[in-house]
């Protein structure tokens, strides 16, 4: 494509295609900080600042006051005001929920030199402490007090660890700690430096490499974490024979360490994936395990009632330490952590719930719904423990190889394999089924090495019926058909996959496979050729093969729209070839290094991505471009697919109207290619620094969530209807329909994930809406309500004038004091 | 370096028994140890520890408290008594019963004037030292519950007892009593097995939960609770500078608790005890601690080993395995045999031999020609423990000691027609005075340290002992060491004012050594050159020749600072001897290690280094050639043969053979009883 079509791009316009973040992005890259009131937590997450709800797990606010990658952000003081820094050196204080401009101070200009790694901010002296690294091994401690940027800093150069978690402030602001690495002789110092920060720094030698370090928010104590998992807390360490307490639970790399606000508790958490919680007063331990995956961050929130845990597949878990129960997870895009090839099963799409299903944590599959920015949720696959590597041997996890999903999004099927070059590969294919009553996949058929060797590809039938069949592919040069059979008995209707059918081709590995769109064909390539099978008797339809295209097929793609049905597109690694099925000749072809194929299952148009990071549009109809972007990423991506859109795009070329082009970078987030004017307006944001997400109003309320407010608007409709004083069926009709329209109203633009509980919603909102049974006591009560209502209204309407207390008036008052709530208060409590 | 065959005797059956209790005087460095067998062993700290005397017990008799007062040692038990000892002759100086039956712990005052005991029936005794002994001064209101440990406050005025579900402060001088006591948990009784008391009236308590409580003694609550270990806590000390208590207990954990100081930023300045070290230097449980003032802590248990570690600023530790006493174990050079102690009988052996052909290749293990014969078994009449033992060169006289009364009897070794024989020499001639050491000047002469630091010389014959001379001491020293030349003309005294007396047995003369600083810790002597060399506790040795009157020149010259390869070593030398032969090198063992010292070789080549060569070599070198060329190599004068076994005894037998007394460290393991169980992560 490169040698003679560069040329020929036939729509030179203004309009480029940028490449968008649609995920959040790493959200565990730098440590949190929660709000003083436990609700916010602020994560900082490539070039900007993130608010989420702890409540929710849903995005509040966004700050975009950097240009460069936010390595740190810290409480400025007690109300909601903030501080962050880049690796530029420019920090930045701002507010939360704030229109106010953020003051920034640009610290290179004049003092740093070099990349910033670490920053503090020690609020009681206002203090500013970088670490800043200059070339390969300089490093320097660089402290600035207020006015920032005119004052000399005080410098300290050492071979300081240039680690976020190995540099810490004490309480009172008195003492820095930081750790130097003496590597020749393995030695690892830590230094106290006093508060006049002139004095020599005050070594300790220690025995294990320290990981992590913290001071204790109200005394004088230091606690270390060390490469061996230990903890140390170091008291009187300004002595040169400090008192040391060794706690010791963890048994590989400790990570992490934070204090309780009072510094009563202890939070370490490890590659263990266990929240270990000391009570320091009381020498007792608490575990909080099976989280999953190896923490990396560990805060704790000054109210003690939260404890945020960074995960390593970019999850945040929050933990109640009071109780040592998860209480929820804020979960970005998840990470396929510890494989060597991330993401391996590529993006599928999910069309019963408009999501992608990928690879998530290690043994896991996700849901991600790119539209609203969400995990929906993730499946455990293998249903096996995360083991991480013991020492320096590396331990070896069953992943998920290749997912396919059935077109009507109610079958699945997952291929896990573990291969460790030592054992005999383990294989296994899952069919799962969703269960549409219980709302969940259910593992229908679990088969133990379904093919000798590993399997290259996996596929649904595409057909609309719920009955298709699944064909793998595998490299013990076979490929069979899957079928779901009935086996339904006495206890009731089951159904069970078996294999029904078989086909190999000159005893050549099977390398992928497709079927048409129609799913009257069935496309394998047994290395550089490309076979043709009818998938209902597995017979060979045909062959096609070039001698000068001997190389191994890679990805074979069947074209769809008007023109495009008998056109095949093959993928290999240097060549990208289309084959016309009618004439069993092959259309065209050109060479290029190709790292991706992707087809748009709703038009004609393919998108290929080179290996040098250009995006090439194409239609297979002909060999010319549709369209060119040089530089699309940053690096080949992982996986890429057309998602078709929800809303049709309002500012696209015809190319990309009906489908997003999705792609999975190297860093593992999700980008889109959006065509627009510039990247302002794609990335539709708005002119200022802070990106409003949601309108978290400041009500009493527990939860904003849409019913609340339905809630709440029923509410004050009844009042206006008792002020009105039209009771009677009629209007109470009237009332319900007016009712059920909010509902539907609500509902139209309501997201699941942030509904409370079903339970919870359906008691009080029946309670309101469905009439109860009327007795003639019910009437009574009623027809006396409304007289007393009406008396009121004539109290008050006419002349304002008080009327002084009656003694009737007294008693109701009394009876009111007096009337049992319990049920009133049980019926809230729901 | 001639070639030796080394007897590696394995079979000497010693069973040595666990630590009760420990005292330590600072002023002298000594360490008092109490053993279940009731004996009392005498350690020497000043320079490297080492087992300088043990008063032997009886078997019924046991030690449940030792005591120093300046000098004096007093020790209590079950009996019910306070026992004086006399640390010469062994004997008892004084008895004094105590109000309450048995005694389970004893306490001298802080400035040793005053004993506090604590009694099964709850009384707590008190009393005063005086120079004849003790006196009664009081004894305390009658507490429910026996006293199992107590701790005197420093300014004398308070003492504080461990008793069950509760500790007890009491005050001196009113005889009041503050009561701090534990509510019982689920109906089990809470032992308080060690208390300790600081100087600010804190009270520490450690009992049978593995918990340490601190209490305010002015008030008696609790104030600070710390789950230390996770069975009881046996001993607990309380450091010089008021901030360190160290715990142990039966599960064997040494536990330092260190008092910080937090120094808050709202809260102000606040104390709080904090576990700053944890060690496991020990088997079993951990029955005694001791801190000296210097921060040396000494800790022995059931598992026999004394240990001794220092905590800050460095960390280091050493065990001291049991060894027998002095006396239990005899070679007869010239009849190649050898007498072992056990606790009521003696055992005589006579040792292997291999007949060397010409053919045969030196190897490291020799065949066996003719195996060890057990010539002969005697028991003590009525079964009483035998102090000590001694048999003459040529195996034809034997002499015990039991409780200081001397039998000598003459052996008749199997011959083709008859068995074996033994014959006690009746005729003990009444100026025999009770001896408590023995030793063979040759055949046929005895020589006697009697109680009274005299030592008498007996000639035995076949029918009668009579005394030949005395040999005296300056007065007021008692004898430590005697050690007599293999041709009996000399004998060398060590006494207990750390002073060596060479006395000429033939006409009495008596030498005295020069003083040095430190321990001795033994004493050799080689008839051949007239020579004495003596090792010290700082692992000095010194060579003094006795027809010269003065060091040798070896001494001057090569040995003017202890060798570094000696002072590497944890444990002191425990035994001088001499191949006749080969008057160039002397033989040494330690603990753990056989050294042999060159005096022809030049040191030069380890100085010059300054690095002391670790030299670990069999003695009998599959290749003669190989074995020069790594000597010449190293250029050293001294050679150290490592040992996993426990040294015994090493010594020179006759002509080219060499016996090693040896005991295997498992051998012990398997008679103590099973360790208190801890669970480890993935250890079933």
């Amino acid at each position: 494509m490169k040698n003679k079509e560069n040329n020929e791009v036939t729509e030179p316009s203004d309009q480029q295609v940028y490449s968008l973040q649609r995920d959040w992005g790493p959200i565990v890259n730098v440590k949190p900080v929660i709000s003083p009131d436990s609700r916010y937590i602020v994560i900082a997450s490539g070039t900007t600042v993130k608010i989420l709800s702890t409540e929710s797990g849903s995005l509040i606010e966004e700050h975009l006051h950097h240009q460069h990658k936010v390595i740190g952000v810290q409480p400025a003081n007690e109300d909601e005001e903030y501080v962050s820094c880049d690796e530029n050196g420019c920090v930045c204080f701002w507010k939360f929920q704030s229109k106010e401009n953020a003051t920034k101070y640009d610290l290179k200009e004049n003092y740093v030199e070099g990349k910033v790694q670490v920053f503090h901010y020690n609020r009681i002296r206002k203090e500013l402490c970088l670490m800043v690294v200059k070339g390969q091994s300089s490093t320097s401690l660089l402290t600035f007090l207020p006015p920032y940027g005119t004052t000399e800093p005080s410098i300290i150069y050492d071979k300081i660890a240039l680690e976020p978690n190995k540099m810490a402030v004490s309480a009172c602001g008195n003492h820095l700690a930081y750790t130097t690495h003496i590597t020749n002789k393995g030695v690892n110092l830590l230094k106290i430096v006093p508060s006049n920060r002139t004095k020599h720094p005050l070594p300790h030698y220690t025995k294990h490499p320290i990981s992590c370090l913290t001071f204790h928010p109200q005394n004088e104590v230091l606690a270390t974490g060390h490469i061996n998992g230990q903890v140390l807390l170091w008291y009187e360490f300004t002595t040169t024979t400090p008192t040391k307490m060794k706690l010791h639970w963890h048994h590989t790399y400790l990570p992490d360490l934070a204090f309780s606000s009072l510094g009563s508790y202890l939070y370490t958490g490890g590659e263990e994936s266990v929240l270990v919680i000391w009570e320091l007063v009381a020498d007792n331990v608490c575990f909080v395990p099976r989280l999953g995956m190896p923490i990396k961050f560990v805060t704790a929130d000054t109210k003690n009632s939260i404890v945020a845990v960074c995960q390593l597949d970019n999850a945040i878990t929050i933990v109640k330490p009071s109780t040592s129960r998860v209480e929820r997870v804020i979960q970005g895009f998840a990470m396929n952590v510890d494989n060597p090839i991330p993401m391996p099963a590529g993006i599928q799409y999910d069309s019963r719930t408009r999501t992608v299903v990928t690879n998530g944590r290690t043994g896991h599959v996700q849901f991600y719904d790119i539209h609203h920015n969400k995990q929906l949720y993730h499946l455990d696959i293998t249903m096996s423990n995360y083991l991480r590597e013991v020492g320096k041997e590396k331990v070896y996890n069953t992943e998920v190889q290749l997912i396919a999903v059935s077109p009507s999004g109610l079958r699945m099927a997952t291929i896990e394999s573990r291969d460790d070059g030592v054992t005999s590969l383990e294989l296994r294919i899952k069919f799962w089924s969703y269960i549409t009553k219980d709302q969940e996949w259910c593992l229908n058929t679990s088969i133990d090495m379904p093919h000798q060797k590993a399997v290259t590809g996996v596929i649904f039938q595409p057909t609309s019926d719920e009955t298709s069949s699944c064909v793998t592919g595998s490299e013990d040069g076979k490929f069979k058909i899957w079928e779901e059979i009935d086996n339904s008995d006495l206890y009731g209707t089951k159904s069970v996959w078996t294999c029904s059918r078989m086909g190999f081709y000159r005893n050549l590995p099977v390398g992928t496979i497709n079927f048409s769109p129609d799913a009257s064909l069935i496309a394998a390539s047994f290395e550089g050729i490309l076979t043709f099978w009818e998938p209902s008797s597995c017979q060979l339809k045909g062959t096609l093969s070039q001698p000068y295209l001997s190389e191994k097929i890679l990805q074979v793609e069947f074209g769809r729209g008007e023109g495009c049905r008998s056109l095949v597109v093959c993928r290999s690694e240097n060549w990208l070839y289309v084959w016309d099925l009618l004439t069993c000749s092959l259309s065209w072809r050109v060479s290029v290094h190709s790292a991706y194929l992707a087809a748009d299952p709703l038009s004609p148009y393919m998108a290929i991505f080179s290996k040098d990071c250009n995006l090439f549009i194409f239609d297979p109809r002909r060999s010319k471009l549709v369209s060119l972007q040089e530089n699309a990423c940053k690096a080949p991506p992982l996986a890429a697919a057309f998602i078709p859109r929800i809303t049709k795009a309002h500012e696209s070329t015809f190319w990309n109207t009906h489908s997003a082009l999705l792609y999975i970078s190297q860093d593992q987030t999700l980008h889109t290619m959006e065509v627009s004017r510039d990247i302002k307006s794609a990335n539709e944001r708005i002119d200022g620094e802070v990106r409003q997400l949601l309108q978290e109003s400041e009500g009493p309320l527990p939860s904003r969530t849409p019913f609340a407010a339905l809630l709440a608007a029923t509410k004050i409709s009844h009042v206006t209807e008792e002020e009105r004083a039209q009771k009677g069926a009629a209007s109470f009709g009237l009332q319900l329909k007016k009712s059920t329209e909010f509902i539907q109203k609500v509902l139209n633009d309501t997201r699941v994930y942030r509904l409370d509980s079903l339970a919870q919603l359906t008691a009080e909102f029946s309670q309101l809406v469905i009439p109860g049974p009327q007795t003639s006591n019910d009437q009574e009560h009623e027809d006396e309500y409304e007289r007393r209502i009406k008396e009121k209204v004539e109290q008050k309407s006419p002349e304002k004038k008080k009327s002084p207390f009656k003694k009737k008036h007294k008693k109701d008052l009394r009876k009111v004091a007096e009337t049992d709530f319990s049920s009133l208060m049980d019926m809230l409590s729901l | 370096m001639a070639e030796y065959k080394l007897h590696n005797v394995r079979f000497y059956d010693f069973e040595p028994k666990s630590i009760q209790c420990m005292s330590y005087e600072e002023k002298s460095c000594r360490l008092a140890l109490s053993r279940a067998d009731g004996s009392i062993e005498i350690w020497n700290c000043q320079d490297k520890p080492f087992l300088q005397k043990v008063l032997p017990g009886s078997e019924e008799s046991s030690v449940e408290g030792v005591a120093w007062c300046g000098e004096r040692l007093f020790s209590a038990g079950l009996q019910g008594f306070i026992l004086e000892h006399d640390l010469v002759t062994s004997g008892i100086l004084s008895r004094t019963s105590v109000t309450g039956g048995p005694t389970w712990c004893l306490a001298a005052s802080p400035s040793k004037t005053k004993l506090a005991a604590g009694t099964e029936e709850g009384y707590l005794n008190i009393f005063k030292v005086v120079d004849s002994g003790i006196t009664y001064e009081q004894t305390l209101k009658r507490q429910e519950g026996r006293i199992l440990h107590l701790s005197w406050h420093s300014s004398e005025d308070y003492i504080v007892t461990g008793s069950i579900n509760c500790a007890c402060l009491w005050s001196l001088k009113n005889e009041r009593m503050i009561l701090c006591s534990i509510p019982p948990s689920r109906h089990q009784e809470i032992i308080v097995w060690c208390v300790g008391i600081l100087d600010d009236m804190t009270i520490v308590s450690g009992d049978s939960r593995g918990r340490i409580c601190f209490w305010n003694g002015k008030l008696g609550v609790i104030t600070e609770v710390i789950q230390t270990h996770k069975a009881d806590i046996l001993s607990l000390v309380v450091g010089a500078d008021q901030k360190t208590v160290y715990v142990a207990g039966v599960h064997p954990l040494i536990v330092r608790l260190n008092r910080v100081a937090l120094e808050g930023w709202e809260v102000g300045k606040k104390k709080r005890w904090v576990i700053a070290v944890s060690r496991n230097v020990h088997t079993h449980d951990i029955r005694a601690l001791v801190l000296s003032n210097s921060g040396k802590l000494f800790s022995g248990g059931v598992d026999t080993v004394l240990n001794f570690s220092s905590y800050s600023p460095f960390k280091m530790e050493i065990s001291f395995r049991a060894h027998p006493p002095r006396g239990s174990i005899s070679v007869a050079g010239a009849a190649s045999c050898l007498l072992l102690k056990q606790k009521e009988r003696l055992e005589l052996w006579r040792l292997g031999s291999h007949f060397p052909t010409s053919e045969a290749q030196p190897s490291n293990f020799l065949h066996l020609d003719e195996d060890r014969v057990k010539l002969l078994e005697v028991r003590s009449p009525g079964g009483e423990v035998i102090d000590w033992c001694a048999v003459s060169p040529e195996a034809i006289w034997i002499a015990y000691i039991v409780t200081n009364k001397l039998r000598i009897f003459q052996f008749y070794p199997p011959k083709v027609d008859s068995k074996a024989s033994l014959r006690r020499v009746r005729g003990m001639s009444e100026e025999i005075q009770p001896s408590y050491q023995a030793v063979w000047l040759g055949a046929a002469k005895l020589a006697s340290a009697a109680t009274k630091g005299v030592i008498q010389v007996l000639t035995v014959s076949e029918m009668e002992t009579s005394v030949e001379r005395e040999l005296t001491l300056k007065p007021g020293c008692g004898v430590i060491q005697m050690c007599a030349s293999s041709d009996g003309n000399t004998l060398v005294v060590v006494d207990d004012q750390n002073e060596v007396t060479v006395f000429n047995v033939e006409n009495g003369d008596r030498l005295l050594l020069p003083v040095y600083s430190s321990w001795v810790t033994a004493v050799g002597v080689d008839p051949a050159n007239q020579l004495v060399v003596v090792a010290y506790a700082d692992m000095m040795i010194k060579e003094f020749s006795l027809y010269l009157r003065r060091f040798t020149d070896f001494s001057r010259q090569v040995l003017t600072e202890p060798l570094p390869q000696l002072v590497e070593l944890t444990t002191t030398i425990r035994h001088i001897s001499f191949d006749a032969s080969n008057p160039e090198q002397i033989l040494l063992h330690n603990d753990d290690c056989i050294i042999i010292l060159y005096k022809n070789r030049d040191a030069a080549g380890s100085k010059a280094e300054g690095k002391p060569a670790k030299i670990k070599r069999g003695l009998h070198s599959p290749d003669t050639s190989n074995s020069r060329s790594l000597r010449t190599k190293t250029a050293d004068n001294i050679s150290i043969i490592r040992r996993t076994n426990q040294v015994l005894h090493f010594s020179h037998v006759r002509e080219d053979s060499l016996i090693s007394v040896e005991l295997n460290p498992l051998q012990l393991q398997d008679k103590l009883p099973p360790t208190f169980k801890v669970k480890k992560y993935g250890a079933r």
